[in-house]
């Protein structure tokens, strides 16, 4: 005579089976989700350091005279488009400094001198046409990248009558500073 | 069938209540990672400091408008045209957000304020505010 007693545990057997794939589906499904959330943190954090550095420079070193005109750093610096004080105060005192406080940055790429960065200008001309000023152009061979850039802009209200930045209408105006930040 | 053991129909049930709940659990698990996702999308897509940017930019555009006529005279009208011109255009063409603002006309009673609304639109992210500074 056959036992039946066997055709039971069978039966739990398949269905305990079907149950384990189905949930292994699920869990390796749900992971593959996740990758597109934690790629760019990195580059928040660059946009971020970069974004407060521009407001940093844009900050009236002298009370008494805020609001004025030319009164910033940033203002005077696109004023006169002067590129290489530009770079020089954004990298060397800001972005990659040496000296103590050690900034942000640092944590992110120990080796500071393989961030570049380029920026430029856009303000609105005397044809009412929206025109770029480039601030400040990398060396050639710099521009190689080994991830995504980051933008970081910062609007100042100044004036660029006689500043030598072309096309410029002669009165206070709106001006955008962009600046492109990438690991080189 | 009368000789048969029935402790099987136990193991069966208990084990497909048990096999549930492994399911109910890997549904909720696949859930919080889309959930995790969705959570992190919504921080790096608000866009945090270009609206701290043109707030503190429009702040000082209410200044100078208010400080405006004792330098320009009567072309203050133009120029703070031109300026809200301008940063609508900018903003449209390299920040791809709708800017608007308007000030309450200035009076120079003493203790009165100014309205300042400032309108912000991404096409993801909408911000309105309406905020009061000092009159004078």
């Amino acid at each position: 005579m056959v036992k039946e007693g066997a055709q039971l545990y069978t039966m739990e057997g398949i269905a305990a089976g079907l149950i384990m794939l189905l949930t292994t589906y699920l869990v390796l499904g749900s992971t593959s989700v996740y990758t597109p959330g934690d790629t760019h943190i990195t580059d928040m954090q660059l946009e971020q350091v970069g974004s407060d550095i521009l407001r940093v420079m844009d900050t009236p070193r002298n009370l008494t005279n805020s609001l004025q005109p030319n009164r910033t750093d940033l203002e005077l610096m696109v004023s006169s488009t002067n590129g290489a004080t530009f770079n020089t105060m954004f990298m060397s005192t800001y972005l990659c400094r040496t000296q103590n406080p050690l900034p942000v940055a640092k944590a992110i790429s120990p080796e500071c001198s393989d961030l570049q960065m380029n920026a430029g200008i856009w303000y609105v001309n005397k044809s009412n046409l929206l025109q770029n000023n480039p601030l400040y152009n990398p060396p050639l061979g710099t521009y190689s990248s080994l991830g995504p850039g980051v933008r970081v802009t910062h609007w100042i209200q100044t004036n660029l009558t006689g500043s030598g930045v072309p096309n410029v209408r002669n009165e206070p105006q709106e001006v955008l500073v962009e600046v492109l930040i990438w690991k080189a | 069938m009368e000789g048969m053991k029935t402790e099987g129909q136990w193991i069966i049930m208990m084990g497909f209540l048990v096999s549930l709940g492994i399911f109910f659990l890997a549904v909720i698990i696949s859930q919080s990672t889309l959930v995790g996702q969705t959570t992190a999308e919504g921080v790096l897509e608000f866009p945090k400091n270009d609206i701290q940017d043109i707030r503190h930019d429009i702040l000082e555009v209410e200044y100078f408008n208010r400080t405006c006529p004792s330098i320009y005279g009567s072309a203050c009208g133009a120029i703070s045209d031109n300026i809200s011109r301008e940063i609508q255009q900018i903003s449209l063409y390299r920040k791809s957000a709708i800017v608007s603002y308007t000030f309450s006309s200035p009076s120079c009673s003493s203790g009165s304020t100014r309205t300042v609304n400032i309108h912000y639109n991404n096409g993801v992210t909408d911000y309105d505010e309406n905020t009061i500074t000092i009159n004078c």
